[in-house]
């Protein structure tokens, strides 16, 4: 039994991680038993010689290696990218198409934008084509004048919306040639208007 | 290196600080070293592992919770691999092992030990180990080389106390047989062997 210990505990013992129990009992029974000595001495030896087959390398062995691995391993564009829009859910490549969509369409919208800078004037919002034929009339409404009133007047007359209204409130009506005197007379007679004045075309854009 | 030391490196290893990596590695390199070239028996194969093991490290550093030695954790990831790496190890690569040596040995005696004792060479050590099974040459190592206790051996390798016991029982027969064999033979080792 005790040698049976002996032989289990014996290599524990040569590198010292015995515990201080098992370490009395060794020792102990080396007195008991002087003989195990020279085995002890053999372990020893043993231990020895392993440790003089360590091979003989520096401490930066594989280190210009991991350094370049670890290198490679800063974050690309797509991690920061899915670091990003990770609750997406989506693939790289699909957040990036995804992200070009969005691009080109606010290339679009930014191009809309420039044409409808483009056009004449104030009164994007009615699409105004430019009257080329006909005398225009540059009209004042009342604050309070509505826009079904407005466009039935216009209407009375023949006038068609060439812009407005400005900042001032400047509509500018074409009427039909010839009859511009009569249409600007009609038109100061009605309460909603409150000036009419022959305008020689388009005022330059705001 | 305490285990101390290696938390404030391994905090600061997880703010991507590759001062503080190298210092790691470069007190670690050797230990894992010579432990994977135990096992995969190739230098070049071993360095690769140890590049893999210490990427690890830098990868998930908090994964090491201090319950046990540092040198311990990275021998455990470094074992993972050289295993993966023995399993892809073509068959004419494998150990042979001495069952039939340690069946024919001669028995122990005082006088026998005192002579393998001043006999015994470096190499025929390296070769005797080479010789014996993954697992026994694997137990030697932790035990004699890197000096691991009875219950970290178990823990790196795996297994209960008890096998532990039982490979380190029957490697150190075999590595003992296999040096008397080698001494009988020889008388001496070869003078070039010698160390």
């Amino acid at each position: 039994m005790s040698e049976r210990r002996f032989d289990e505990l014996v290599a524990f013992y040569v590198n010292g991680t015995l515990g201080a129990e098992d370490r009395a009992w060794f020792d102990s029974y080396l007195k008991a038993h002087p003989e195990a000595a020279s085995e002890i001495d053999w372990y020893r030896s043993l231990q020895r010689r392993i440790h003089d087959n360590a091979p003989a390398v520096p401490a930066t062995i594989g280190l210009a290696k991991a350094m370049t691995l670890i290198r490679g391993d800063q974050p690309t564009f797509a991690e920061r990218f899915m670091a990003m829009f990770g609750f997406l859910q989506m693939r790289p490549a699909l957040a990036l198409a995804g992200l070009a969509v969005i691009a080109v369409q606010g290339g679009v919208i930014l191009q809309m934008y420039n044409a409808s800078e483009n056009d004449a004037n104030e009164v994007r919002a009615l699409k105004a084509s430019v009257a080329k034929e006909g005398p225009m009339l540059k009209i004042n409404f009342a604050p309070d004048a509505k826009e079904a009133d407005i466009r039935h007047l216009l209407m009375s007359v023949n006038g068609r919306l060439a812009g407005g209204p400005g900042q001032l409130g400047d509509y500018f009506v074409v009427v039909p040639a010839g009859k511009e005197a009569a249409v600007a007379d009609k038109l100061k007679s009605n309460p909603i208007v409150q000036a009419v004045a022959l305008a020689p075309g388009l005022p330059p854009r705001e | 290196m305490d285990n101390d030391r290696v938390s404030k490196l391994l905090e600061r290893i997880g703010r991507q600080d590759e001062t503080a990596f190298r210092e790691l590695y470069k007190a670690f390199s050797r230990k894992v070293f010579a432990y994977v070239l135990n096992m995969v028996n190739d230098h070049g194969r071993a360095e690769e592992i140890l590049v893999d093991t210490m990427y690890e490290v830098w990868r998930a550093p908090a994964r090491f919770r201090g319950d046990s030695q540092f040198g311990t954790w990275l021998i455990g990831i470094a074992r993972n691999k050289a295993l993966m790496a023995y399993r892809s190890r073509r068959p004419d690569e494998l150990h042979d092992d001495l069952d039939d040596i340690a069946e024919t040995a001669p028995a122990d005696t005082p006088d026998g030990f005192a002579e393998l004792a001043a006999k015994q060479r470096s190499h025929g050590v390296k070769a005797c180990m080479g010789k014996l099974s993954d697992e026994h040459r694997e137990c030697m190592h932790l035990v004699f080389f890197e000096g691991m206790s009875l219950a970290e051996v178990a823990a790196v390798q795996g297994c209960p106390e008890n096998t532990v016991k039982t490979r380190l029982f029957h490697a150190r027969q075999k590595i003992k047989n296999c040096l008397k064999l080698m001494v009988e033979r020889d008388g001496e080792l070869p003078v070039g062997a010698a160390s």
